[in-house]
């Protein structure tokens, strides 16, 4: 049993593991400081971000009829962030535990919410168990080398069969089939919406292009996570004519706020920075030692200020 | 290789000493700050004197004002109790008073919603600063994780989530509460009250906080000090409420402690005005209150305040 990928993944391939078990493995201090390293920004990712969030979607969720439509949209948004922090952050402990041993498991998270479409989305979130899907369901079901009804049926399916994945629950089936949805319909109507974009010149400012397809992408995943993390489906459908309404005072927990913001807002900080500048999986690099090192000593003093440390259990270890 | 022990040396030494420097900085302005929990934890577990001390959570915080106890009693008087906090807080508070002095009389408001909160032993943190200072602190900590310990190698991590509430006092310039009451205003809306429905389910008083009771109790005892429940008003009760009531009355009768149910009293009653909201009085009906406290007092006062302790109890 390799215990960093057992519980949560990543879902990796036995051509990619197997072999590596029977390979000589050396002591190698970059590596191991380098698993570390990505050890450390997991564990932050689950205490100071994904645990903090928690507390406050936990709050307004396990109570969704108390609350207004203002604050269960805040409420979502938060779990967007979530989810993603809780099984990254996972997910980097179990790669960084691999890479100290020795063994190279894969990337499971790409920051995700960068996506400029549902499409790319999926090629960034659970990479292991989107490919894993691909491989092993939608390319077996023909994949897009079918007739075009056909090829929207697999997507459909696929989609749909990977919410079931997640638990015998009528929340993640819908969940699943939201997604299968959002990338049918992102087929069908890939040539209006590039006509709409060239008509209303946004082909002409990428940039703000960029910024509008990430903002409506991650609208479209919060939709979705709606029912993901509702109990039932009448919650979730609850949750969703409410966030609509839009009426209500917004539910104020100044100390869980304040800190879930600054959190976002560090994790958007150093995300950016490694989605356009330096391509890493490690929140820190830099040519001066001192400099990287401050950083990551940094990155220890926030975890012990802010990080909740009571033990709650990582998301996907019930999936 | 040398370049590497010598780079993981210097890494541990700059950690070491960034945990040392924040932690002693988040200590000073932990110990001076007045944000109300803070400042009410510290001066509960290391300065109050007053003759005539009140513990709970958010009901004793907010129902009971010392100055007006004070005034008719002729007792100093000061409010420990603590909103969103459980019993074995104020457990804690309790014996780390008694471990000073011995204050005339102690009131404990027990309120039926106390037993059932499953994040109580989460907001014990509120100690973390005092791990050093006394075992049942430490033990009550280190209760749930075996890796608790650990941690407090960290100067830091004693005063985790603690630097919103250090900030928010000093850009506010919060004072220091010197009674411990906390007025709340508003009115309750009768209209979104919960409605109850009778049923016949059994419910019990939660074992393990029978035994914090029983350990006040015993504490209160061997320190020679005299202890008494208040049970302090509600609008509307639960039959969880009436069950527990009853259940804590027999409790208190078992160990002669002086118990008194106030949470249907006339005078506030029925009168939503005094209500901020279900379980909670405004300032208007924390005054009347209190009043009442005071002058059951008085009277009580031969048999309260006197050896030994005189069994009473009374649903009023």
């Amino acid at each position: 049993m390799f215990y960093p990928q057992l519980v949560a993944g990543p879902i990796e391939r036995p051509q990619n593991l197997l072999h590596q078990f029977y390979e000589k493995h050396y002591f190698e201090y970059e590596r191991i400081i380098e698993g570390l390293k990505l050890m450390l920004w997991g564990l932050f990712m689950k205490l100071v971000i994904a645990d903090r969030l928690a507390i406050y979607v936990n709050t307004v969720y396990n109570h969704a009829g108390q609350h207004s439509g203002k604050t269960l949209a805040l409420a979502t948004i938060l779990f967007a962030f979530q989810i993603y922090c809780d099984f990254a952050g996972y997910s980097n402990i179990a790669i960084g535990a691999a890479k100290v041993m020795g063994f190279k498991l894969m990337t499971n998270f790409n920051r995700p919410y960068f996506s400029r479409s549902i499409s790319e989305f999926w090629k960034r979130w659970h990479i292991s168990l989107s490919t894993w899907f691909r491989d092993y369901l939608y390319i077996s079901l023909g994949g897009n080398r079918v007739s075009v009804p056909r090829w929207y049926v697999n997507l459909f399916l696929v989609f749909t069969i990977s919410g079931l994945w997640h638990g015998a629950n009528w929340t993640y089936i819908i969940w699943g089939a939201i997604n299968g949805f959002y990338l049918v319909i992102a087929v069908v109507t890939e040539k209006w919406r590039e006509n709409i974009g060239k008509f209303i010149y946004l082909d002409r400012v990428p940039k703000i292009n960029n910024v509008f397809q990430i903002l409506i992408t991650f609208v479209l995943a919060c939709f979705a996570w709606v029912f993901f993390r509702a109990e039932s489906a009448s919650q979730a459908l609850y949750i969703v004519k409410s966030i609509i309404a839009f009426k209500g005072p917004l539910f104020v927990d100044a100390p869980q706020l304040a800190y879930s913001a600054f959190a976002i807002l560090f994790l958007l900080l150093i995300e950016f920075r490694l989605e356009y500048r330096h391509h890493s999986q490690l929140p820190f690099k830099s040519k001066y030692w001192f400099v990287e090192q401050s950083a990551y000593v940094f990155l220890i003093v926030i975890l012990l200020t802010t990080g909740v440390f009571d033990g709650s259990q990582f998301i996907y270890f019930q999936f | 290789m040398k370049k590497r022990i010598v780079q993981f040396v210097l890494f541990v030494l700059l950690l070491f000493f960034a945990d040392r420097i924040i932690g002693l900085a988040l200590k000073m302005f932990y110990v001076k700050t007045n944000f109300i929990e803070i400042a009410k934890t510290r001066y509960s577990l290391n300065s109050t004197s007053q003759d005539v001390l009140i513990f709970g959570s958010s009901r004793a915080q907010h129902h009971y004002i010392p100055d007006i106890i004070a005034q008719k009693t002729g007792l100093s008087c000061y409010n420990c109790g603590l909103g969103g906090q459980g019993l074995t807080f104020s457990y804690i508070q309790i014996h780390e008073t008694l471990e000073r002095y011995k204050p005339k009389l102690i009131i404990l408001d027990l309120s039926p919603n106390l037993f059932f909160d499953p994040f109580s032993d989460q907001k014990l943190k509120i100690f973390l600063p005092y791990y050093s200072k006394d075992t049942l602190i430490r033990n009550t900590l280190t209760k749930g994780s075996p890796f608790e310990t650990y941690k407090f190698l960290s100067a830091i991590y004693p005063y985790n989530s603690t630097i919103y509430n250090i900030l928010i006092a000093i850009l506010n310039n919060h004072k220091f509460n010197t009674s411990g009451y906390v007025p709340l205003s508003g009115t309750l809306d009768t209209t979104a009250l919960t409605q109850y429905t009778h049923n016949n389910t059994q419910i019990q008083l939660p074992i393990k906080d029978a035994r914090i009771i029983l350990k006040i109790i015993a504490e209160c005892k061997i320190n020679k000090v005299n202890l008494m429940f208040i049970v302090s008003p509600a609008y509307r009760k639960s039959e969880l409420d009436y069950q527990i009531i009853k259940q804590l009355a027999t409790l208190s009768a078992s160990n002669d402690i002086p118990f008194v149910d106030f949470s249907e009293i006339d005078i506030i009653r029925y009168h939503k005005e005094f209500f901020r909201d279900n379980l909670h009085l405004n300032n208007t009906g924390a005054i009347i209150f209190s009043n009442e406290i005071a002058v059951y007092l008085q009277k009580a006062e031969k048999d309260i305040l006197k050896l030994p302790l005189k069994v009473r109890t009374e649903i009023r």
